[in-house]
């Protein structure tokens, strides 16, 4: 049944990436200019551009460009970068861990905070604390990621001079510190929206028979919350880390640049700047089959968290 | 609209602003000397300056006797493309480590004049068309191997081929080497701007052949004939360079520079003030304000030859008639524009030529603002009551020309000119040269040799400016400019084109801004010719 489902939903995927090759090819053969010309600037002789142009394959029908750019991408063939004139794919792949890291610390920040927060706003339902948990974070929402991401910068990178002020150290303890602040930009926006989430949950399973059950049993504190309360309440918000990852990827697209981080968010930004089409597209494309499977590992999970949901 | 939600407009609202801003204009992408999140930039800035910083300005150019040792790191605005000397052309930060690593026949001193490097002198013959470049014989490419006139004649010849800058050098026929050192350099007409043209870039000498490498893979690490050669260059994180033990000069002072890619200006400004960098690129006229005021840094001003104008499509109607375009250039305050859209940081332009680029020279008719004789003007022309134009514009190109088309459009309707202005694309902007469908259109030029020549011959390449003029007389005092190699006789003809190119009013300039960087007060020898070039190995670091 699992790997029917998971099939199935690589199918759906499949044909979701094919929808996207053709609007993100249209969406650059709708921009005006001349693809040739931008990259080359005015200097260039009108000889030049048409023989860039035909090396290109722009001179040809729309249709065979599309089927050209869609069987190279087949072989993982994104093009050549014109900023960097390499391989798109290898542009790509240099950028791509810093980006993975950051998004995986700032989902484990977020998630330590989350859970913490939560629980403690449950477990102390309606009181001073709990008012507190639900409010302050809400504040991450309605403040703009570069905005935190420079006020982080300027307390504890220039004013504690705690981490450096952006960029990458070396080593694995330069790296822990150089993606501190930019996961923490990240993980204040999304915890805001998980505590919520989570709260909620947590009270309904707090309520429920087999926790009280537990209770008469003797099991209390963290044991009850850890073994009975948190594993059944978390399958909403797990739901939700899926909706929020392209979020997070979105805000990454911030985030590096005013921590000055190599990744893709930094790389599209670029990759605008030089109207390097290969390198958008690519960079497009994998994060779009980053979000799709992050999304089919989320209906996977969910399935294993609770039995009782069906894969159908 | 619930909380969660407006935590997600705003974020896209940002990511939309941010997008819009990153678009850049590539006929002119090397020429961006300002950042492009002006905006973002601003309002960060005036919460760092509530936030409080401590005074004192300075100059980084004093502090004893130079001192050995120490690692510079430069923050830029963007990374490093590719050290591919051709296509360095497209990124102002690669040309920064282009022009270090490799040597020219003949490199720009701090004044910015052509002084001999590679070559020991190069002299012309009678008849004007042939150089010949005697060779240091002591000049050896960071691998040990010495450098040859085989190797110079094979760089220089790449550079004609070049696709980006090789017209300029379309006088040159042949590069010979009679001699391992002794250069010969042929063109098919006297070329008063050779020297000049030897300092470029893409003249800078490669060993022959890229010294049996594939190209691509030469420049992914390059051997160098500078005084600097690259220790580590990763796409995307920086690039490291170091002394080059075999270089023929002065020893650099410094350990390593690194550029690393910053693309925001308050985290590069942050790095500045907690000393991860000593070199910022590029900050914003607002952060300037804070800077000025801030301990241990400097804020450093050039005098650049960047000129940002607006052409006029005189294919149309009614740019196609003198006095329409003589009442807009009158119109215009141009004092005002520097003070409001650059912050005073920036002075008025009458041609495309900048002031430092003409000894000083201003033409009078460019500049001048009298809205009585704009009106008279416009009284003569077709349109005596004045008509509805648009003036495109990109504005990611350059925070400053949003608010500069504002002072413009409020300084026209002064004299019944309603003008739109269109923020576009660069995409946009491309198709409307191509298919000559705008009525206005903001630009910006800088040189990168420090001749006037360069930017005239471009003139005729490019459509004039996309104004489409037919510069009859320009192009016959170019001719005279080419004809001699008295350089007094040759600033003379460039000073009457200038003034020449006010006259026809088809390039309305509108001001020069300086090369501005903010550096750490540890910083020595800092210093950039108005071309935009400066020298790593002059530079030093005190404790």
């Amino acid at each position: 049944m699992r790997w029917r489902f998971l099939g199935r939903r690589l199918g759906q995927a499949v044909i979701t990436l094919w929808g996207l090759t053709v609007v993100v090819f249209l969406m650059f053969q709708a921009l005006p200019g001349n693809a040739a010309a931008a990259m080359f600037g005015a200097r260039t002789s009108q000889a030049d551009i048409k023989r860039v142009n035909h090396e290109l394959g722009l001179d040809k029908p729309l249709w065979t460009q599309y089927w050209h750019y869609l069987t190279h991408l087949l072989r993982g063939d994104l093009g050549t970068s014109i900023t960097y004139n390499r391989p798109a794919r290898e542009v790509i792949f240099d950028a791509l861990p810093t980006t993975v890291e950051l998004a995986a610390y700032a989902v484990v920040l977020t998630a330590i905070v989350t859970v913490v927060l939560a629980t403690v706003a449950a477990m102390q339902r309606d009181k001073p604390i709990d008012h507190l948990i639900r409010s302050v974070p809400v504040a991450g929402l309605g403040l703009p990621t570069f905005w935190i991401g420079t006020m982080l910068l300027f307390v504890f990178a220039l004013k504690f001079q705690l981490f450096p002020a952006g960029g990458v150290q070396p080593g694995f303890t330069g790296l822990i510190s150089s993606m501190f602040l930019p996961a923490c930009a990240l993980a204040i926006l999304f915890t805001a929206i998980l505590v919520r989430s989570l709260r909620s949950s947590l009270l309904e399973v707090l309520d429920s028979d087999h926790v009280l059950t537990a209770r008469s049993k003797g099991v209390h504190g963290v044991r009850l919350v850890l073994r009975h309360v948190l594993p059944n309440a978390a399958i909403p918000t797990i739901t939700l880390v899926g909706l929020i990852f392209a979020g997070l990827l979105g805000g990454a697209l911030i985030v590096e640049s005013v921590f000055a981080l190599p990744g893709l968010g930094s790389l599209l930004i670029n990759g605008f700047h030089a109207h390097d089409f290969a390198l958008v597209q690519g960079i497009t494309m994998i994060s779009a089959v980053g979000i799709l499977l992050v999304n089919i590992l989320i209906d996977v999970l969910y399935s294993i968290l609770d039995p009782r949901v069906g894969l159908s | 609209m619930r909380a969660d939600q407006k935590g997600y407009a705003s974020h896209v609202l940002i990511l939309m602003l941010i997008m819009r801003k990153v678009r850049g204009f590539p006929a002119c992408r090397r020429y961006f000397a300002h950042d492009h999140r002006g905006l973002v930039a601003a309002l960060v800035a005036v919460a760092l300056c509530v936030s409080g910083c401590t005074a004192a300005a300075g100059s980084s150019n004093t502090g004893g006797p130079p001192r050995y040792g120490g690692d510079l790191t430069v923050a830029n605005a963007l990374d490093i493309p590719t050290l591919d000397k051709d296509r360095a052309v497209t990124s102002n930060q690669a040309l920064r480590v282009v022009e270090n690593i490799f040597d020219r026949l003949y490199v720009l001193d701090a004044k910015g004049k052509p002084v001999p490097s590679l070559a020991t002198k190069c002299t012309s013959s009678a008849d004007r068309l042939t150089w010949t470049c005697p060779l240091r014989k002591n000049a050896e490419f960071s691998n040990g191997r010495p450098i040859t006139a085989t190797d110079v004649s094979f760089s220089l010849l790449l550079a004609k081929k070049g696709v980006y800058m090789g017209s300029l050098y379309s006088l040159i026929t042949a590069v010979q080497a009679p001699d391992p050192h002794t250069v010969v350099i042929k063109t098919k007409s006297p070329d008063p701007a050779m020297l000049p043209k030897l300092t470029m870039f893409d003249s800078g000498v490669i060993p022959a052949n890229f010294g049996g490498q594939k190209q691509n893979d030469f420049w992914k690490k390059p051997v160098s004939s500078g005084p600097f050669v690259v220790k580590s260059y990763r796409t995307g994180s920086g690039l490291t360079l170091v002394p080059n033990k075999h270089y023929w000069g002065p020893k650099p002072y410094l350990d390593s520079v690194t550029f690393k890619p910053v693309a925001d200006p308050n985290t590069r400004v942050l790095q500045l003030r907690n000393q991860q960098a000593q070199i910022v690129e590029h900050p914003s006229d607002a952060q300037l304000q804070t800077l000025n005021h801030s301990a241990g840094l400097s804020v450093n001003r050039f005098p650049s030859t960047e000129v940002d104008y607006f052409s006029l499509n005189t294919t149309r109607k009614p740019f196609d008639n003198v006095h329409v375009r003589h009442a807009i250039s009158l119109a215009i305050d141009r004092a005002s524009i520097v003070k409001a859209a650059v912050m005073g940081n920036g002075g008025p332009a009458g041609c495309f030529m900048a002031p430092p680029i003409l000894d000083g020279h201003l033409p009078a008719q460019g500049t001048e603002f009298n809205v009585a004789k704009a009106k008279a003007e416009l009284a003569k022309s077709p349109v005596p009551n004045g008509f509805h134009a648009t003036l495109l514009y990109v504005g990611s190109n350059s925070p400053a020309w949003g608010i500069a088309a504002q002072v413009v459009q409020a300084d026209l309707a002064k004299i019944g000119i309603k003008l739109d202005i269109k923020n576009a694309d660069s995409n946009t902007v491309s198709d409307a040269e191509e298919h000559k469908s705008f009525d206005m259109l903001m630009s910006l030029l800088t040189y990168d040799i420090p001749d006037p020549s360069e930017l005239v011959d471009y003139y005729f390449s490019s459509d004039d400016y996309h104004s489409y003029f037919p510069a009859t007389t320009m192009k016959k005092l170019n001719r005279q400019a080419y004809s001699t190699f008295d350089n007094a006789k040759r600033m003379d003809i460039y000073q009457k084109i200038a003034d020449q190119v006010a006259a026809d009013g088809a390039i309305v300039s509108l001001y020069t801004v300086p090369w501005t960087y903010a550096t750490s007060k540890r910083l020595h020898g800092f210093s950039v010719v108005n071309t935009g070039q400066y020298s790593l190995s002059k530079l030093w670091l005190s404790k």
